[in-house]
């Protein structure tokens, strides 16, 4: 209970840094609390020639080489990380492009529909990867042949809000990596 | 005692209540007996210049009684009524307020001040007057730039329900957020009323995650920018160079969520282990490394008790996600809920009194709230749609979170008692993870 007789002076400087700092930008780095109006403005570009399809840095050609070699997709049951019957088909194809093909490295990207903890859904993106990659090895694929990622629910390969959206974000996607 | 210090929690015990009876559960769960709005009576600041700036005046005063009245915690006085002068006629060196001039006219606080400018800045000192018992509570003066009146008014409204009530008021806090309203999913930042959103990150990557630091000077937040796995990154006030922290640990690795100790000394995060994630706590820089969890389940969420001791979690070893308790070393390890098949996102209160979360709910989300005993758990927001993500106002009296019921996701707010539910950004994107910061007197 505070009716204490308040007798000396609070005096607070409200640091520049607090005021909104439109205007001027500076030259080293310009990502902050404070940074940015909603104009935007100063800001630092990571990416360079970040275009749709595109994600955290990889560029959509990855999965389309995947694709163009004959790299199918593993789909998953909801809540689910472990390998459908009806995925054994697409990963027997998958090993055996990939034994033949040494040369070529992968990243597995595991992905979830949108429902559920974000958070939760990244790892369970990544036990969906690990998932692949330990049937694939299983297989007899070498492990150095492949990484692996997940997306979470960040990484949608179709928008929408019912079933049949999240049926097909369910996934294990192959990339190629250069 | 009307204005008593300690806000007493009245908890309605639902143990026992079964899943499908959810839905019959009242959602106010916690009530302070004594709560009513107290009244005040905002007086024009004076200007001491020659030619005062009427128009700042008039704003600042505007902006106390929004605050305050944003806040709930007071209604303002319409200044037709007021029996004693509308302007401040000066503050030290001058006859004190008539107190019965404002008790008579039904206010429980009176706000005086004065506004000076000179080359350096803008100068506003203000007095806050219980006029009831008759006695000055606050004394104090704030600079800023002369285009900062929107800022000042909201820590006097602070400062004036603390001098009512002990705790700050939540209008000069703000809320950081991810939204994907660029296309990208980016981390920004709001006041707490939703208003002045700014961009902090821009790197075109998956960002999300955010934290505050307990003075509020950086935000840590999990970003995929360097284009390998995720990690955490830095933010801090005004430009600088993003700042990756855990430099000295394996990049290789996944860290998915990053968290300040309540001195901002210690980071706990969850990292992936061989494609489990786990639990660890370290310094900024990775160094003095312990790990907490070692179960080949998924451990994450990682939640600081406000003494720093204890960390909430979730962990699905169970088969599915639910929320646990342990010692912040890793000690004593128990699950915390029971009720319900799916329970993510523990935050802590303030006071350590509570554990706000998320539970699933036939199919979509509900914020639930339990004791960190694990005693007694409630419903606190129950719309059929998602509402997920709970974070805490720093005095304790709002939740923050992040709901569908529109469509797209946006954050909204409510008061721990379950009213007051407002909307805080306004259809761009989709907004989640929201994160309140601590007020700026903790700087």
């Amino acid at each position: 209970m505070k009716f204490g007789n308040a007798r000396s002076m609070g005096v607070l400087v409200l640091a520049a840094g607090l005021a909104l700092a439109v205007g001027c930008s500076s030259d080293d780095g310009p990502e902050g609390i404070d940074a940015g109006g909603a104009g935007g403005g100063g800001y630092e570009d990571m990416g360079s020639g970040v275009s749709g399809g595109d994600i955290a840095g990889r560029s959509a050609e990855g999965t389309e080489a995947a694709r163009r070699m004959g790299l199918r997709t593993i789909y998953f049951d909801y809540d689910q990380s472990s390998i459908r019957s009806d995925a054994r088909q697409a990963l027997r194809n998958n090993f055996d492009i990939l034994r033949q093909r040494g040369d070529v490295r992968v990243e597995l990207q595991g992905n979830c529909d949108e429902r559920g903890s974000s958070e939760y859904n990244f790892a369970l993106g990544e036990r969906r990867a690990k998932a692949v990659r330990d049937y694939l090895v299983q297989l007899g694929l070498s492990s150095g042949q492949m990484t692996s990622v997940s997306f979470g629910e960040e990484n949608p390969a179709v928008i929408g809000h019912a079933e049949s959206a999240f049926s097909k974000n369910r996934r294990v996607d192959f990339a190629v990596l250069p | 005692m009307r204005l008593g210090g300690a806000l007493i929690l009245a908890v309605l015990l639902l143990a026992g209540a079964a899943r499908d009876a959810a839905a019959q559960r009242p959602a106010v769960i916690v009530t302070d007996p004594s709560a009513r709005a107290f009244k005040a009576a905002i007086q024009r600041f004076t200007d001491q210049q020659a030619v005062p700036d009427a128009q700042r005046l008039t704003e600042l005063r505007e902006r106390i009684g929004a605050a305050l009245v944003f806040s709930k915690v007071f209604a303002v006085i319409d200044p037709k009524a007021f029996l004693g002068p509308d302007e401040t006629a000066g503050l030290d060196g001058v006859p004190p307020p008539v107190c019965p001039d404002w008790s008579q006219i039904g206010a429980d606080a009176l706000i005086e001040g004065t506004v000076v400018t000179d080359p350096r800045g803008m100068a506003v000192q203000f007095h806050v007057w219980d006029v009831v018992r008759c006695r000055r509570l606050k004394r104090k003066r704030y600079f800023g730039n002369p285009g900062d009146v929107d800022v000042i008014a909201r820590r006097i409204a602070d400062d004036v329900i603390e001098a009512f009530t002990g705790r700050h008021g939540m209008s000069s806090t703000e809320i950081a957020f991810v939204s994907d309203r660029s296309g990208r999913k980016e981390i920004y930042v709001m006041s707490s009323d939703g208003t002045d959103v700014r961009g902090a990150t821009r790197n075109r990557s998956i960002n999300a995650f955010p934290d505050w630091s307990p003075k509020g000077n950086e935000i840590i937040y999990t970003s995929y920018r360097l284009g390998g796995q995720p990690t955490l990154f830095l933010l801090t006030r005004g430009r600088r160079k993003p700042g990756q922290l855990l430099s000295t640990l394996d990049d290789s690795a996944p860290i998915y969520r990053g968290t300040f100790d309540p001195k901002g000394i210690r980071i706990a995060f969850v990292m992936s282990v061989n494609g489990a994630p786990e639990l660890f706590t370290s310094r900024r820089d990775g160094r003095s490394l312990k790990r907490l969890t070692r179960h080949r389940a998924i451990d994450i969420s990682p939640a600081w008790s406000p003494d720093g001791r204890r960390m909430a979690f979730v962990s699905d070893r169970s088969g599915a996600p639910q929320l646990y308790m342990m010692g912040s070393d890793g000690s004593n390890v128990r699950r915390l809920t029971y009720d319900g098949a799916y329970n993510t996102s523990p935050a802590w209160s303030p006071d350590g009194n509570w554990i706000a979360y998320e539970s699933r709910v036939g199919g979509q989300f509900d914020i639930w709230i339990i004791d960190p005993a694990g005693t007694s758990s409630s419903p606190l927001v129950t719309h059929p749609r998602s509402d997920e993500g709970p974070t805490w106002s720093p005095d304790g009296r709002w939740l923050a979170f992040s709901s569908t019921r529109r469509g797209n996701a946006d954050i909204y707010a409510v008061g721990i008692d379950g009213k007051n539910l407002r909307r805080l950004t306004k259809g761009a994107g989709n907004n989640t993870s929201p994160a309140w910061g601590p007020h700026p007197a903790a700087r």
